[in-house]
């Protein structure tokens, strides 16, 4: 019995640096809208017209131009785009209301 | 874009500055004449209609350019409008134009009109899918009038169309965004 407990210990001992170490790391711009929303969710833009994920594909690239930002996603169910900001970085309701204006799209609502 | 349907095969290369309008160049080949044609094409959105759950377009889209076949070449312009309405699961549109060209080729006026539904809704990055009807009638020497089903698919900034008409044959539509 001894002999199976140090076994034990000895196991749990090796791995638990292992599994310590282990880090998820999210790549913004794979990450899924509600995955982002669960981690940080910054700025949240409700935008009218946005029915294409062919024609809304410059909204992320517009977005991913900022320095100010981390990951953009578009949810299509929701009318809305979810933008992660960076710690201490500020992006104004009238830039973004210009950034989403100039992908085409009307802002309705910011929610930060 | 490359764009191939009942009568024309056709490749344009453009770029927008804002979505206000856009530069390109264009090149035609019709099919029934042999007729080649370069030229460059403006588009103008003049208004976009954006509401929740919906957006509509309405488009300009001209150019200039050369026509050319067996070594003849004349100036050769076009002209025409595009409207279109969408949701995310209803589609239909309305596009004509007017082409002139002197002494190479056909002078004609086109239009065309789809409708379209998409099967199921996907979210942004999916593989969505549309089954669309696309209309056409041809007016002038050819006097004609088709119609032709077509599935779009367009995932990320891909979308390719194609469809197939008995009297017209294939139409396969390509558009790569960057």
């Amino acid at each position: 019995m001894k002999k199976l407990l140090l076994a034990v210990a000895l196991i749990t001992l090796g791995t638990a640096p292992a599994i310590a170490e282990e880090k998820v790391v999210l790549d913004p711009k794979e990450t899924p809208a509600e995955v982002v929303a669960t981690v940080e969710r910054d700025v949240v833009i409700d935008v009218a017209g946005m029915v294409c994920d062919f024609c809304a594909q410059s909204i992320q690239k517009v977005f991913g131009k900022q320095d100010s930002v981390v990951a953009t996603s578009v949810d299509l169910d929701a009318g809305q785009v979810i933008v992660d900001l960076k710690d201490g970085a500020e992006l104004s309701d009238e830039k973004i209301d210009e950034m989403i204006t100039f992908s085409g799209y009307e802002v309705t609502k910011i929610t930060r | 874009m490359s764009m191939n349907d009942n009568d024309t095969n056709s490749t344009h290369i453009h770029y927008s500055p804002t979505i206000n309008y856009s530069i390109g160049w264009r090149h035609d080949y019709q099919r029934d004449t042999s007729t080649n044609m370069d030229s460059i094409q403006i588009n103008n959105l003049l208004k976009r209609w954006n509401k929740k759950g919906e957006q509509a377009n309405f488009y300009l889209k001209s150019g200039v350019g050369i026509a050319y076949d067996d070594g003849e070449a004349a100036p050769a312009a076009f002209t025409g409008i595009a409207l279109d309405w969408e949701t995310r699961r209803y589609f239909t549109s309305y596009e004509n134009k007017f082409q002139w060209t002197d002494d190479v080729g056909n002078s004609f006026v086109k239009h065309k009109a789809r409708v379209g539904i998409a099967p199921y809704i996907g979210n942004f990055g999916d593989l969505h899918t549309w089954l669309m009807l696309e209309t056409h009638f041809d007016a002038g020497e050819k006097d004609s009038f088709g119609a032709t089903p077509l599935v779009r698919f367009f995932k990320g900034t891909t979308m390719v169309e194609a469809g197939y008409n008995l009297d017209d044959g294939v139409l396969f539509n390509f558009v790569q965004r960057f």
